[in-house]
């Protein structure tokens, strides 16, 4: 499931850096969503699962990661929900707007007896990236401790 | 000279200037001296960053960078710029995530000789005292949103109200503990959840709690008005508005990403997103922020109140004996409205300050009746192995950066880094040989921020004082450290 060629931790002096490489926009999405759980927590104990759906629009697709990201984050550190796996996943382009919808099934977990690594503040908008080049996503961004 | 493409002309031996070119609005200017301008300085995109800001609406003067300076998001850490009220901006990221971190000093009656041979047992009460590491919640009793939105309304003022410290210690904090023109409108029930349990609590990343012993003074003077002396115990907090402010920034970035392209604002970094201060959407960050602000001036106040009673308990001594009193709490993520004189006008202004702490010299009607002949304590943080300093404020930095110096040491390498030179070595016990007692609540921590892993605060200090923009008072070591 989790490659290093699909993840890259890049340098960076202050806060987290990564590279995420993928064919497609859902696996931008699962391998980001995967980069942050594994930046955020050890291990867990999962007592349910959860479905959730999301919808982000905007005018730049690295927006609707970024939001997404920081609704992980969140969920983990708030909710105690897990990032597990996205079960659909679909892109419509309307009116010059990158409009993605789909479907996350999260673990839900007890925070007390969670090792979380560190806290995370959020995605950064700064340096946030997604570019395509011959069939292959490069989404880069930064998450700030 | 000329460093990665960009021209920096010297001004002294301490002060560069960007010269305006293209679409800055205003020059930059950075403090530093010409071994860390090149050496350091010119390795990330602090330079870049500097001239973004600088073509922001309405700033004035310079967009200025502090002796710390390294890249952030958007604005760069260690950053000042001022904007015209009427006529400039504000940005949630010109103030960063943690809204309003910033730092405390307490100091107490005791000598090292009081408590060297018992930091042990000081640093596990305060450990229990005090909840770190990450979500760390539950100080005190988790409170009600009812409570939450007098905090937010109230800052500090709400933790002596509820017996966390006394009344004067208000008056050694930036706006006495709390902004008061304040309303808990457009705070998302997200941020309102975040800090229902958080009040009280250290965080992780670089944010601690240290006990420290004053081992140099450089201005006997002013020091002795602080109340500082050779070998004196003193308590510094280092956190912020946690996971309420965490999430404040979050809700504002997003929509102000929108407001810039509504104001028609040309961004050349998405994090620069802003709105014009007047402007609807720039009254309801500067009034979420406030709110944000308060939060952790009376985070820091709960925790210095924590600290006490810990104190107290790990050394059975009554409270004349243990004279717990704050000297100052600063802070180095925020934005003022400020009166400057510029150009011989006095203008209302907007001072962000991010990775910037507020100078202001004596005589200053925003500091306190008490400092009004002295000047501004200006709480300088290093890393756990080395030293923090207390400096003063100055009329120079009043005239120069809106009454702003550095704020701290700065990475010099990355976490990654420093987990992989960590391993094979214990931390923790270098650190002891040193006789600083070290506690962390995750594995990582102590690793990531080895004292290796940031500058010498010295190094930032040294330039401040040169500069003038801040004058060295006294130099603490610590011996005791709590991390998140």
């Amino acid at each position: 499931m989790l490659s290093n060629q699909n993840i890259i931790s890049k340098e960076h002096y202050a806060d987290l850096f990564f590279e995420i490489r993928a064919s497609s926009l859902k696996d931008v999405y699962f391998y980001s969503a995967i980069a942050h759980k594994i930046s955020a927590i050890d291990n867990y104990s999962i007592s349910n699962y959860e479905i959730k759906e999301f919808k982000f629009e905007n005018n730049e697709r690295e927006l609707n990661l970024i939001e997404f990201l920081n609704e992980l984050n969140y969920l983990i550190f708030s909710e105690g929900k897990v990032f597990e796996e996205i079960l659909s996943f679909e892109e419509i382009i309307l009116d010059e707007k990158f409009i993605h919808v789909f479907e996350v099934k999260f673990s839900i977990i007890d925070k007390e007896k969670t090792e979380y690594k560190r806290e995370l503040k959020a995605v950064s908008y700064a340096q946030a990236k997604l570019e395509q080049n011959n069939g292959v996503y490069f989404f880069t961004y930064i998450i700030d401790i | 000279m000329n460093i990665n493409g960009i021209k920096i002309e010297k001004k002294t031996d301490y002060e560069w200037i960007i010269p305006k070119v293209g679409k800055m609005n205003v020059p930059g200017k950075i403090y530093s001296d010409e071994k860390s301008l090149v050496e350091i300085i010119s390795h990330d995109d602090s330079f870049k960053q500097v001239i973004n800001v600088a073509t922001l609406p309405g700033i004035i003067g310079y967009s200025i960078a502090m002796p710390d300076i390294h890249a952030g998001y958007g604005f760069p850490i260690g950053g000042v710029a001022a904007f015209d009220y009427n006529e400039g901006i504000i940005s949630p990221g010109g103030v960063g995530y943690d809204i309003n971190c910033g730092v405390r000093l307490a100091l107490t009656n005791l000598n090292e000789d009081d408590v060297i041979n018992k930091r042990n047992k000081i640093i596990q009460v305060l450990f229990e005292a005090i909840p770190t590491g990450v979500g760390s919640s539950n100080a005190i009793k988790k409170v009600s949103k009812e409570e939450l939105k007098r905090v937010a309304l109230k800052g500090a003022r709400w933790a002596v109200e509820n017996g966390y410290g006394k009344a004067e210690d208000l008056s050694r904090c930036e706006e006495n503990g709390g902004f008061v023109d304040v309303s808990f409108e457009g705070i998302s029930q997200r941020a309102i959840e975040r800090g229902l349990d958080q009040i009280g609590t250290l965080g992780s990343g670089n944010h601690f709690l240290e006990i420290q012993i004053v081992d140099e003074i450089y201005d006997e003077k002013i020091a002795k008005k602080f109340g500082l002396r050779l070998n004196q115990v003193c308590f510094m907090i280092h956190t912020g508005s946690r996971g309420f402010g965490y999430q404040i920034c979050e809700d504002y970035l997003k929509d102000f990403i929108k407001a810039a392209s509504k104001y028609k604002i040309d961004l050349l970094d998405r994090q620069l997103a802003c709105a014009p201060i007047v402007s609807p959407e720039g009254q309801a960050y500067l009034n979420a922020m406030k709110c944000a602000a308060n939060f952790a001036w009376n985070n820091r106040q709960v925790i210095m109140e924590l600290s006490r009673r810990a104190i107290k308990k790990a050394l059975s001594i009554s409270d004349n004996e243990l004279g717990f009193q704050l000297l100052y709490d600063v802070s180095h993520n925020i934005a003022k409205i400020e009166v400057h004189e510029i150009e011989g006008e006095r203008k209302k202004v907007c001072v962000h300050r991010k990775g910037a702490t507020r100078a202001f010299p004596k005589n200053s009607p925003y500091i306190s009746k008490d400092l009004e002949d002295i000047g501004q304590p200006v709480l300088i943080p290093g890393d756990m192995g080395r030293y923090s300093f207390v400096l003063v404020g100055t009329e120079e930095a009043l005239k120069e950066t809106f009454g702003s110096s550095c704020h701290g040491a700065g990475r010099v390498m990355s976490r990654n880094k420093a987990i992989e030179l960590a391993k094979g070595r214990d931390i923790a016990a270098e650190l002891s040989k040193k006789g600083i007692i070290v506690k962390a609540k995750a594995k990582a921590t102590l690793a990531e921020e080895m004292p290796e892993a940031y500058k010498d605060a010295r190094l930032v200090v040294d330039i401040a004082h040169y500069a003038n923009i801040a004058k060295k008072v006294a130099r603490l070591k610590p011996i005791g450290v709590i991390k998140g």
